[in-house]
């Protein structure tokens, strides 16, 4: 499996601040990663780098095997870029947004964009500025997917839509990925939803990996458990340990396990997504920062 | 790249094409109305006639009838720098609006995009000020014939200044909004600068920008320089070594400029104390109106070329 | 033709209720061997959902050999399908109810019981996390 996106060491510092530190990671081709952080957890800065909008401090990003910054010619007409409140220029008609498009892209697809536009049921007189957010968000995402892009990076695509149309736009996005098999990378401070349009999970949390992998690895190698009151000695020699908390009497631990985790004094559930993305975010974590995170190899 | 720059200006430089027809719709009839009054009272044969204190106050009352065209041309030299704020608008909304995001994420690079924005601005500034210097040199000509062009409506309306404090006011706009992103304080501040730049030229740096000639003649009798057309820093009753005698004589007729002219200095005559009453004037001469344009040109261009470059090495680099 | 549709808090992984449900639907009679499966095009539409999830359902299902992947055309129920013989049921449910037998007496209950059994059927697969 080659990675569409592979960071090494890759840093970035604003000031005496670090936005993104010591970060090692790699995106299947093909997968749709969920970039998922509290604000100011350095989502935005990675996918900036990427697409070479900023440079990096230290280490290296290569998408697709190029430096955007080096070669940028090697890596912008490969990549889709939705930037935050994806912005367009407010006083273009959406023909002339898609004229921009073909005008500054070689490999533009026009039947692709304006199939899009009248599916999206706009007119191509319509101007920007009068579209609301979320029609603004869908013609930015068919600027970006007309390119034929091989990578789509998305910077918190539907943070500002309301619910119907964060459907729509995460539908769009995922009708790409049906016909061309494109990688996605969305970041994304809301975790609903992800589940079902994501295969893969990078947390970030202070500027650092937390926790990467398939989505599917990370459900099944995890369990919360219950019990009484107690050290979780035992079970931390085992399995790691990403959030313990007690009561008076009883003791709450969600583990990664290492292996069956079964064991009459604990009682033993799945958790979801959610729980565990919330888990790790409040975590302060050795885990991910003792050992590299890489992707699950399959 | 090419139709998206120049979409994004199109409408900025509409709007500046429309402010110099807007003035050219004025100043084209009274042009040509100055022009017929100019030859119909012979008044080219008087001009350098300081003989002649009839040609005098004929070429007095031709420019006191056209002070409306005159103060039409002050005002248009605010027509480069009004124009270099519209046409810097396109490149800092980019990156105030963050659509600068969107482009440099398509199949271009930074530096192309660089290019076109800053390049167009700079072309369609240069047609513009150009323009006002051809309406200004062709419209002024009868007033410019009479009067000398290095008074501020002609000085600074003509030759190639306009465009030197368009490049300088651009400069300003596109360097402040690369380094801060906001439109609004960025154009309102590049035209402080400007109206501080250009007080302080006109009021001190031009008059020193080359050696000014000093000139001493006797009050009676002599004729000294013609100075109608000459940009005339000081003017003073001397010593025949040109130094300035203390009194508190004022010489009639003193115009509001502060100026004497050569009219006003033969009015003094009378009133000078006999015939060791001398005068000395300290001025640039009209024909120096090239050469002073294009030291000024060099410094005012240049500053604003320097920034221009700073505003694109800052963006190339920093922005993100 | 079957319509999907999805449990969010059931906590069952996205793809094995897609399975789930073409696995009832062929039990039930509703899919006939040579029905057509929706395409991964419409699941992911209707669903929105990662096409992804859809592929490894497909697959998995393939794999069971109840249905079939025609390349270009689409997925189609396999024909022949051999209804799970109640022998068989009969025999699994009555070693089944050896074992918790077995279990009661070692003292579990029943959560105890269902977190055991499926801590096996399906372990917590890790390792290939970070």
């Amino acid at each position: 499996m080659t990675a569409a996106l592979e960071t090494r060491a890759l840093g970035k510092r604003y000031g005496s601040n670090w936005a993104l530190h010591e970060c090692d990671l790699a995106i299947p081709e093909g997968s749709v990663t969920a970039l998922v952080g509290p604000n100011g957890a350095g989502k935005t800065t990675l996918l900036q780098l990427a697409v070479g909008l900023i440079a990096p401090t230290t280490g290296t990003i290569e998408v697709l095997g190029h430096d955007a910054r080096a070669e940028p010619l090697h890596v912008l007409p490969h990549v889709g870029f939705v930037a935050q409140d994806h912005p367009l220029p407010r006083r273009f008609t959406i023909a002339e947004t898609l004229k921009l498009g073909r005008e500054l892209n070689p490999t533009w697809d026009d039947a692709l964009a304006e199939r899009r536009i009248a599916e999206l049921g706009l007119s191509r007189r319509q101007r920007v500025g009068t579209l609301s957010g979320g029609q603004q968000a869908q013609v930015a995402l068919t600027l970006a997917l007309a390119k034929r892009p091989k990578v789509l990076l998305l910077d918190e695509p539907v943070a500002s839509l309301d619910p119907l149309a964060r459907r729509e736009f995460l539908s769009g996005v995922l009708q790409a990925v049906t016909e061309s098999g494109i990688t996605v990378v969305l970041s994304s401070h809301i975790i609903a939803d992800l589940e079902r349009i994501c295969d893969h999970l990078i947390i970030l949390s202070r500027g650092r990996t937390q926790l990467v992998g398939a989505i599917e690895d990370i459900l099944a190698g995890h369990r919360l458990l219950t019990g009484p009151r107690t050290s979780p000695g035992g079970v931390a020699r085992v399995h790691d340990v990403i959030r313990e908390s007690h009561t008076e009497r009883q003791t709450t631990l969600l583990v990664r396990a290492n292996g069956h985790v079964y064991d009459a004094d604990w009682q033993l559930h799945e958790v979801d997504l959610e729980e565990i993305v919330l888990a790790y975010l409040g975590h302060d974590g050795g885990v991910a920062e003792t050992e590299p995170a890489a992707v699950a190899a399959r | 790249m090419i139709w998206v720059g120049w979409r994004q200006q199109r409408l900025e430089t509409a709007i500046a094409a429309g402010v110099l027809l807007a003035l050219a719709a004025v100043a084209i009839p009274a042009g040509v109305h100055m022009a017929s009054v100019y030859a119909h009272e012979h008044l080219a044969s008087c001009v350098g006639n300081a003989e002649s204190s009839a040609c005098g106050l004929a070429t007095g009352s031709f420019q006191t009838r056209f002070v409306g065209v005159n103060l039409l041309f002050t005002w248009s030299t605010l027509l480069p720098a009004v124009a270099a704020l519209l046409l810097a608008a396109p490149f800092v909304l980019d990156l105030d609006s963050g659509t600068y995001r969107l482009f440099w994420t398509q199949s271009i690079t930074r530096r192309r995009w660089l290019a076109v924005k800053l390049g167009f601005g700079v072309i369609a500034l240069a047609a513009v000020t150009g323009g006002l210097t051809v309406l200004a040199m062709w419209a002024r000509a009868p007033l410019d014939h009479s009067g000398g062009r290095m008074g501020s409506s002609a000085y600074d309306a003509e030759g190639i200044v306009p465009l030197a404090y368009g490049l300088f006011v651009f400069g300003i706009a596109v360097a402040l909004g690369a380094l801060w992103r906001r439109i609004v304080p960025a154009l309102l501040l590049a035209f402080v600068a400007y109206v501080i730049g250009r007080a302080f030229m006109d009021s001190w740096l031009r008059e020193r920008l080359l050696a000014p000639v000093k000139s001493t003649w006797q009050l009676a009798g002599q004729h000294g320089p013609n100075l109608d057309r000459a940009l005339v820093i000081d003017q003073f009753l001397s010593d025949k070594s040109g130094t300035r005698i203390a009194t508190a004589f004022r010489p009639c007729g003193s115009t509001s400029s502060g100026f004497l002219t050569h009219t006003n200095a033969v009015c003094a005559q009378p009133l000078a104390r006999g015939a060791h009453a001398y005068m000395t004037a300290i001025y640039q001469p009209a024909s120096r109106f090239w050469e002073l344009q294009g030291i000024e040109f060099a410094i005012v261009a240049g500053i604003g070329a320097l920034l221009v470059l700073l505003a694109a090495w800052w963006t190339q680099r920093r922005v993100a | 033709m079957i319509e999907f549709h999805l449990e969010t808090r059931s906590g069952v992984p996205t793809y094995l209720q897609l399975v789930q449900q073409v696995r009832q639907a062929v039990r039930l009679g509703i899919l006939r061997p040579g029905d057509q499966l929706p395409t991964v095009k419409e699941v992911v539409e209707q669903l929105t959902i990662n096409p992804n999830t859809v592929l490894r359902a497909y697959r998995e299902l393939d794999l069971e050999g109840l249905v079939e992947g025609r390349r270009g055309v689409g997925t189609f129920v396999a024909s022949g399908q051999p209804p799970l013989p109640p022998d068989d049921v009969k025999a699994l449910r009555s070693s089944l109810q050896r074992w918790i037998d077995r279990a009661r007496a070692a003292g579990l209950d029943d959560e105890n019981l269902a977190a055991l059994f499926a801590d096996t059927v399906r372990p917590p697969t890790i390792s290939r996390v970070a």
